[in-house]
This record gives C-alpha cells, structure tokens and sequence, in this order.
C-alpha cells in the first residue's frame, strides 16, 4: 500500500456554487468504473428479481403487437407503410419500451440512489445515466423476435443498417436528456414525475408506434413530424428495411432536438445541484 | 498557503433556508489540518458537525468561504453505501470500492485483502442478502478500511460487528493513522476521541468554541454538556439532618494539568467541602462514603471511611473531606456519585447522584491494552498461570473439547 504513495496529491477546492459548470468531462473518466459497476448492478438485480424477465420484457411487445396485428386484419385498416405491420409495430414498440424505460427510471433515479447521493461524493449524472446503458440490454433481447419476424417475411436489409447504432444513440441521448430534466425539476417539484408519465403515456400514440406518418397530409403532418421520437422510430424501422427510405434531414432534427434536451437537462441539473444533498 | 496541510478550510459558512427561515448551520470555520493529524470533532447534536463533514466531503456546498484539501478523500458517513441485497459479496465489494472513486485496477488489487479481512470466505459468491447483518458488517466496513485514502473522514462509523471485529476496525483505523493518514472523525463517544485523536475540534451553534488538546477539549466539552453540581443549592433533594452539609465536590485525576481527566489505574482524589452548622459538644465519630453508581444506575462500588482505621472526627466548623483512590478500577464512562456524610452515627447530609464524573481510557494493567467497557464495570487485579500435568490427561476430556470457531450465521 505504501509504494502507491508516491502519487502526486491533487488538490480539491471546495466552494460555493457560483459559476455554471455544466460537466466535468475529467472527473467523469475518474468515475467510469463506477459507471460500469452501476450498470452492472442494475442489469444483475433486473434479472435477479424475476427469473423470467427476459420473457417478460418480450411479452409486452409481442402481446401488443399480436392485438393490433389482429386488429388490422380484421378491420382492414390501412396504416400507411408497405412493410408487414407485425414488424412494423413490433420495431417500434421495442424502441419506444426503450425509450419510455430509459426515461422514466432515469427520471426517478436520483431519488431512487439518495442513499448513495447522500453519503458519497462522485459526479452526480452517473446515476441518471445508468438507466439509458442498462436498458439497452433489454432492447438487445427484444432484437431477437424481431430478427426471426424479418426472416420469416423476408424483409430485405440494405447498407442502412450500419446507421441503427447512431439511432440508438440518439435514442438513448433523447431519454438522457428529457430523464436529467425531469429527474432536477421534480425534485423541486414532484408533480413533474406525473407530467412525465402522462406524457410518456400520450406519446405511445402520438409517436407513430402504431401507425406510419404517412396517413397525414398537411398541417397534421407537420404536427406530427414535430415530435421527435416520431423521427427517431421512423429511422428506425428504415435502419431494418420495414420502410423504404431513411428520413437523413426529419433524424438530424431528432439529433438536434436529442442535443438540445441533453443541454437543458444540464443546466436544470446544474441549478439543482448545489442543493441535491438537501433535497433528497 | 503551506503545501503541508491536507485540510484548509477558509471562513466556511453553510445557510440552510427552512420554510423561508435563515439560518446558519456553520459560519467562519477556519481550520487548518496537517498531514498526519489525528482530528477529533465533538459538538451536540445540531451543532454543525455533519455539516462540516458533509462539506468537507463533498456532499453539500458552503455558502461561503473556500477550503481546500490535498490528497485523496475517503468519506465513511456509513458503511456499505451502494451495497445490494442481490448482488454477491464480490460484486458488492466492486461496486462499493467503485462508487468511492477507485479504478478497477486498484479493487483488483485490493480485493483479496478486503475479502481476507472481511472473513466472509467462501461465502463471497454469495448475494449478500443471505449474509448475517454481522458477515454484512464486517464486509462493508472491509471494503471502506481498504480504500486507500491520504484524507479519511470517518462519522462514528467503528461501532460495527461484534467485539473481536470492532477491535479489527479500531487497530485497522490506527494502522492507517500510523502510517501518516489524516483522520477526521466525529464521534460522541469521548473514550474513541480520546484514544484516536490528539487534537479535538470543538463545534457549538456552528461555530469553533475549541480547537486545540484533545483532552483539553474533551474535558470542557464534558463539563459544559453534563455540569458539575458542586453546589447543592437545592435542599429538598437531600436527607439527613442538616447539622452538617456539603457544599462542594471536586474530583482531580493525577494530572496537574488536566484536573478533570480520570483515567482507568490512575489514581485520584475527590474532594468534599463541608460545613458544620450544629454545635457538637463532643464529636466522636465521622463516617464519610461514596458510592459511584454507572450509566445505567447499577451500584459499581463504595469507598466507606468506616471500613478503614481513619479518624475524621477533628471536622471543626468547615473543611474538605478528601478521598484518595490509588488505582481507579472503573472502566471508561461517566458515573454518578451518591455521598453520605455520618456524624456521631446520625446521617447529616446525603446527596444522592449529584456529581458526575468522566472517565477516560487508561492502561490499568499496564500492558498498553485497553479495558472494554463490554467486558464489565470494573477492573481488578489478577494475574494468570499454568501448570503443566505430568501424567497423561484421559482421552474422554480429549475429545469433550471441540473447537468452536466464529459461526458464519447463514
């Protein structure tokens, strides 16, 4: 133990929370092992408390997509893609799921950890950030209905698919960023956390989960294309061939929208900050 | 500014605003600790110590002032924090020691010595839901003695596991001292400061009241917190006659300079001013007695004059009754005195209670190790031997005896 003594000391300052600093990007590198760990141990207890989750994270989604599968068989419904509407349902829930997990517990993650945020020091945002990395565990697992659907309908995969790790990311920042937002801002207030949910729950109708962009036309459609998570599911879906083309300049908007959420997350995290320890 | 000082806190101040109420919580703390100082810091309850220690931890930000530290930090505000039921004993000594800003490298390093001292074994596998709270303990407060820190800030964090373990914690916690870590440690317990720190930090209504000797400190501390009822004024809580009282009880330990510390196998003297208020014609007998009574009320022991071939009986009309204990066998705590005063077989003055006293570790046998308060109240001498048989000992008793190791508890 002695001879790891001869590192140089740093040197700490402790002051009061002036200046906005939105992320110490150094001390984050620090504490990457912490992340791992955190990750780790959210991946571990979700699938320790049930032995069945991996099933179950599949039921939902298959459930779903098999009624409304049924549903638009047996109404003649028209949803506006060309691609089998199983696949198409099923992609873009599983990315939704992902979306609405990721968010949510990122949302409550900070009251979830008090206990660690109150008695430890470490850089704050590793706990909101778990959530976004340990999901997409479970987004990994849904993948694999999906692929045995693709093969079964013979959807067609062109060089589109090298873009599905960029959508994912940019997913996954959306869900970072509105989590980070609403995990500061219902600190103060929690009526927030309901806000969340409520939005949440709307969105899974308004995103496009279960219909194409394409029935719109006008004003509506513009709507529509406002909402981000539309973008990122149709890019999705067109990252695995189930529609035709990749929509670059209606993503690039997500991405904007996604990096802008991530910016104001931060800096509603940064007012909360200097009082986290307090509020919890 | 010195490169020497691991801790410099400057003009330290933290406003808490409760339902638009202000208050300050801290306010001008200026402290400056150097490498290798052992900091005790003592206060009641809501004098601001957690404050500090959160703030010097990192947790919440001063409102005002600066402080600096140099060297890296371990903050034990609790053990095991981050630790969960489901994981295994490895995964939790991973997350723990990671959550506390160590590297991967360095856990891996550390490990079998956490695991080593943990003493949990074979079970480190296991999720720690199926641990005893003691295995838990004891694997908790491994993983935070191993961190390796310049800096180490510890809330009352020792009195974890069993005996055997806690005194593992204490000599871990010495050994780090020892070796040139800065300690900081909040605590009530005075027998911990006393034994761990030499510089006591001394914090009232958010402010430094002392900084300076620890047993200095401790003894001011203890003075203001439980006062010393010298003076009975109150007369409906004594019995006895009245012919005489007392009016004033002070105690020395053996220290000139620090009269009020007592310590285990010091000697001491506890002083007793009275004053006679009847006309005795004739005294003809003086029966003086203390009876010191512990924490919890229960009788520890008496020193009856009456049971010793002294004569008082030349009291006059005031004076001091003074009583010498040679080695105080009484093992660290506070304790009440009950005191009789008898003059020609009548009770005079009896005060029951009314002074307490403080006491501090010693080393009663003079072997440098320390009497536990859980081992009883008092101390004695004794002393052991053995005498080897010559004949052969019968298998039967051989085999009567089975060696009882520390049950895991699963």
């Amino acid at each position: 133990m002695t001879e790891k003594r001869s590192k140089t000391k740093q040197t700490i300052v402790i002051e009061p929370r002036k200046s906005i600093k939105l992320l110490d990007v150094k001390e984050y590198i620090k504490y990457r092992s912490m992340l791992k760990r955190m990750v780790r141990r959210e991946i571990k207890t979700k699938f320790d408390d049930m032995k069945l989750n991996v099933l179950w994270n599949l039921v939902r989604p298959l459930s779903v997509t098999a009624v409304f599968s049924i549903f638009k068989h047996a109404s003649g419904a028209t949803t506006g893609e060309s691609a089998p509407y199983p696949i198409f349902i099923y992609s873009g829930l599983i990315i939704w799921y992902y979306f609405t997990d990721a968010t949510q517990e990122s949302a409550s993650s900070l009251r979830k950890d008090a206990g660690m945020i109150k008695k430890v020091y470490f850089p704050r945002l590793i706990i909101p950030a778990v959530p976004v990395i340990s999901n997409l565990i479970l987004l990994g697992i849904a993948f694999v209905p999906l692929l045995i659907m693709m093969m079964a309908y013979g959807v067609k995969i062109s060089w589109t698919v090298l873009l599905l790790p960029l959508v994912i990311a940019q997913c996954g920042a959306l869900s970072l960023g509105v989590g980070v937002l609403f995990a500061s801002i219902s600190l103060r207030n929690r009526d927030f956390e309901q806000l969340l949910s409520l939005m949440l729950y709307i969105g899974l109708f308004v995103s496009c989960v279960y219909f194409s962009p394409n029935l719109f036309q006008g004003p509506m459609a513009l709507l529509i294309k406002l909402n981000p998570m539309a973008a990122t599911l149709q890019s999705f879906r067109a990252c695995l061939g189930s529609t035709e083309t990749f929509p670059l300049l209606w993503w690039l908007y997500a991405v904007l929208v996604s990096a802008s959420s991530i910016l104001i997350g931060l800096v509603a995290f940064n007012s909360i900050e200097k009082e986290l320890a307090d509020r919890l | 500014m010195k490169a020497s000082y691991a801790v410099q806190c400057c003009d330290i101040g933290k406003k808490y605003r409760i339902e638009s109420k202000e208050f300050w919580a801290l306010r001008k703390i200026n402290i400056n600790i150097e490498e290798g100082e052992r900091v005790g810091i003592i206060g009641r309850n809501g004098a601001g110590k957690s404050t500090l220690l959160k703030i010097l931890s990192r947790l919440v930000y001063p409102t005002e002032g600066r402080a600096e530290i140099t060297g890296r930090v371990a903050s034990l505000l609790e053990v095991g924090t981050g630790f969960n039921m489901e994981l295994t004993g490895r995964d939790n000594i991973h997350l723990n020691a990671s959550i506390h800003g160590m590297e991967g490298d360095e856990i891996r390093s550390i490990f079998q010595q956490v695991v080593d001292f943990s003493g949990v074994g074979e079970f480190i596998d296991t999720p720690v839901k199926h641990y005893s709270s003691g295995m838990y303990m004891r694997l908790a407060f491994a993983v935070s003695a191993h961190l390796d820190p310049d800096i180490l800030i510890m809330d009352e964090v020792l009195a974890v596991g069993d005996l055997s373990f806690q005194k593992k914690c204490l000599s871990r916690v010495e050994g780090l001292a020892n070796s040139g870590r800065t300690i900081i440690f909040v605590s009530h317990s005075m027998g911990d400061i006393a034994r761990f720190c030499e510089r006591v930090i001394w914090i009232d209504k958010g402010r430094i009241k002392f900084d300076g000797d620890s047993l200095e400190a401790i003894s001011k501390y203890e003075e203001e917190v439980n006062p010393k009822q010298s003076v009975m004024t109150n007369d409906s809580i004594r019995k006895g006659t009245g012919n005489a009282r007392i009016v004033k009880v002070h105690h020395y330990g053996p220290l000139a300079s620090q009269p009020e510390a007592m310590r285990t196998g010091e000697s001491c003297e506890i002083e007793l001013d009275y004053i006679v208020y009847a006309d005795y014609e004739r005294v003809f007998d003086v029966f003086a007695c203390i009876i010191f009574t512990n924490d919890v009320g229960k009788r520890v022991f008496a020193v009856p004059s009456e049971v010793l071939p002294v004569d008082l009986t030349r009291i006059g009309k005031s004076g001091t009754l003074t009583c010498r204990i040679g080695r105080l066998p009484l093992v660290p705590g506070s304790y009440a005195l009950t005191i009789s005063l008898l003059i020609n077989n009548q009770l005079v003055d009896k005060l029951e209670m009314v002074s307490s006293i403080k006491v501090l570790d010693g080393d009663f046998y003079g072997t440098g190790k320390l009497p536990l308060k859980s081992m009883g109240d008092i101390c004695v001498d004794f002393d052991w031997k053995v005498e080897t048989k010559l004949t052969p000992v019968k298998n039967e008793l051989k085999q009567g005896y089975v060696d009882k190791e520390d049950g895991v508890g699963m």
